[in-house]
């Protein structure tokens, strides 16, 4: 009882006090894991590594898994609930507040400041992404050592295949309006068989 | 925000229901991989949705804790359906991630080993990079109408990504930006704030 207690706690603080979502979760996610000894690093990576091969927030990800490994079902269950109930209370309650300010010029203003912020994140997850999916980078290595590395030798500094995919998703998805999870599921098959030829 | 629209209440829950658990099950790759797939069938397809608010629903979605997808889900359900629609969106968005990591920790199998299963993603990974950069590229032209805006869309990129400033910080950036013009450039505000209206009026008619 007092493990699923602890489970629901913990992962209720990670979901009220990490902000940013995504990536920028797993520092508090990891110390509260690693804190409570419910998994060793190794194993946190792991969760990492799969996070990223499995639909859906990473957060909601490890509170699944975590609490999976810790007390079952009920646990995943529990966890996963303590991961997302503090978005539910507190959208909730600044959606109205938000709402009922709508018209007034300063929440116009403050928006008119955020939007175009809100589309250089977006761009930013674009770059996150693509440095990991489309680009061969070391660990720690600088973008000029990866530039250096991208003359010498460019096929230790690209991923070709995955290039291709990616080039191939920008005109279709321009050219054909096709719907993006064709695209994905279509981008999948593609790189499984470009490996024959790469 | 609340909805506005002719479909009975329940039956348009099971539909957010069932529309979030098929964009949950797809999202590979973080929340920002979400937006293509929402922008598709909740703005364009559905028109549950118009691309102004879900800019500002992402934006605040964004300033608040928690995952982005989950935050999104939320603001999206609710303004559809209330609270219900709320929570029908939030757990169709987070079911399917809670069901396939269940499965895989159940199955203990080490499915991210398996070569046919790394080609795969790098290729999903790939597209998943082009979507989420076409989708900012649709939103930016939105969203940039003059350089003020364009500076501070420039500026998140780069601090962001090039910098790793935490994207907290670079969003109070702007809303501190936006309050400061609207005390010190009642001009600007003016003219933003007659946009806004018209655009507001424009789609109704």
């Amino acid at each position: 009882m007092s493990l699923l207690f602890e489970l629901f706690y913990s992962f209720f603080r990670i979901g009220l006090f990490s902000f940013g979502g995504g990536y920028a979760m797993i520092p508090l996610i990891q110390s509260e894991i690693l804190h409570h000894g419910w998994l060793t690093a190794e194993q946190f990576a792991d969760i990492v590594a799969v996070a990223e091969m499995t639909p859906g927030p990473i957060a909601v990800n490890s509170a699944t898994y975590v609490g999976y490994m810790t007390a079952g079902v009920f646990g995943s269950m529990v966890a996963t609930a303590g991961v997302t109930l503090p978005s539910l209370f507190l959208i909730l309650l600044v959606a109205g507040f938000v709402s009922r300010y709508q018209k007034h010029p300063l929440y116009t203003m403050v928006f008119y400041g955020l939007r175009p912020v809100v589309v250089g994140l977006i761009a930013s997850a674009a770059v996150f992404i693509g440095k990991t999916a489309l680009v061969h980078l070391v660990e720690n290595q600088s973008l000029r050592d990866w530039f250096a590395t991208l003359f010498r030798k460019p096929l230790d500094a690209i991923q070709p295949a995955a290039l291709l995919i990616f080039a191939a998703t920008l005109v279709v998805h321009h050219k054909f309006k096709l719907h993006p999870l064709i695209l994905i599921m279509g981008a999948g098959l593609a790189g499984i068989l470009l490996q024959f030829i790469f | 925000m609340q909805g506005k629209t002719a479909q009975p209440i329940p039956y348009l829950r099971l539909k957010l229901f069932g529309t979030f658990f098929r964009i949950g099950l797809f999202t590979f790759g973080g929340g920002f991989a979400m937006l293509p797939l929402i922008e598709r069938e909740i703005t364009d397809h559905k028109k549950w949705v118009q691309a102004d608010e879900l800019i500002d629903m992402i934006a605040l979605a964004q300033s608040m804790p928690g995952p982005v997808a989950v935050n999104a889900s939320i603001l999206i359900g609710r303004h559809l359906a209330g609270t219900s629609g709320a929570v029908a969106a939030m757990l169709g968005c987070v079911l399917p991630s809670f069901f396939v990591i269940l499965a895989i920790a159940l199955t203990t199998a080490n499915f991210q080993t398996n070569p046919y299963v790394q080609q795969f993603f790098t290729g999903v990974l790939a597209a998943v990079t082009a979507l989420i950069l076409m989708t900012a590229i649709k939103m930016a032209r939105r969203v940039v109408r003059d350089w003020i805006t364009a500076l501070l869309a420039i500026a998140a990129v780069i601090l962001v990504a090039f910098f790793r400033v935490h994207a907290l910080l670079v969003l109070l950036g702007g809303a501190v930006v936006g309050l400061g013009l609207f005390f010190l450039h009642p001009a600007l505000t003016d003219h933003v704030t007659g946009r806004a209206d018209k655009q507001q009026k424009g789609p109704k008619s």
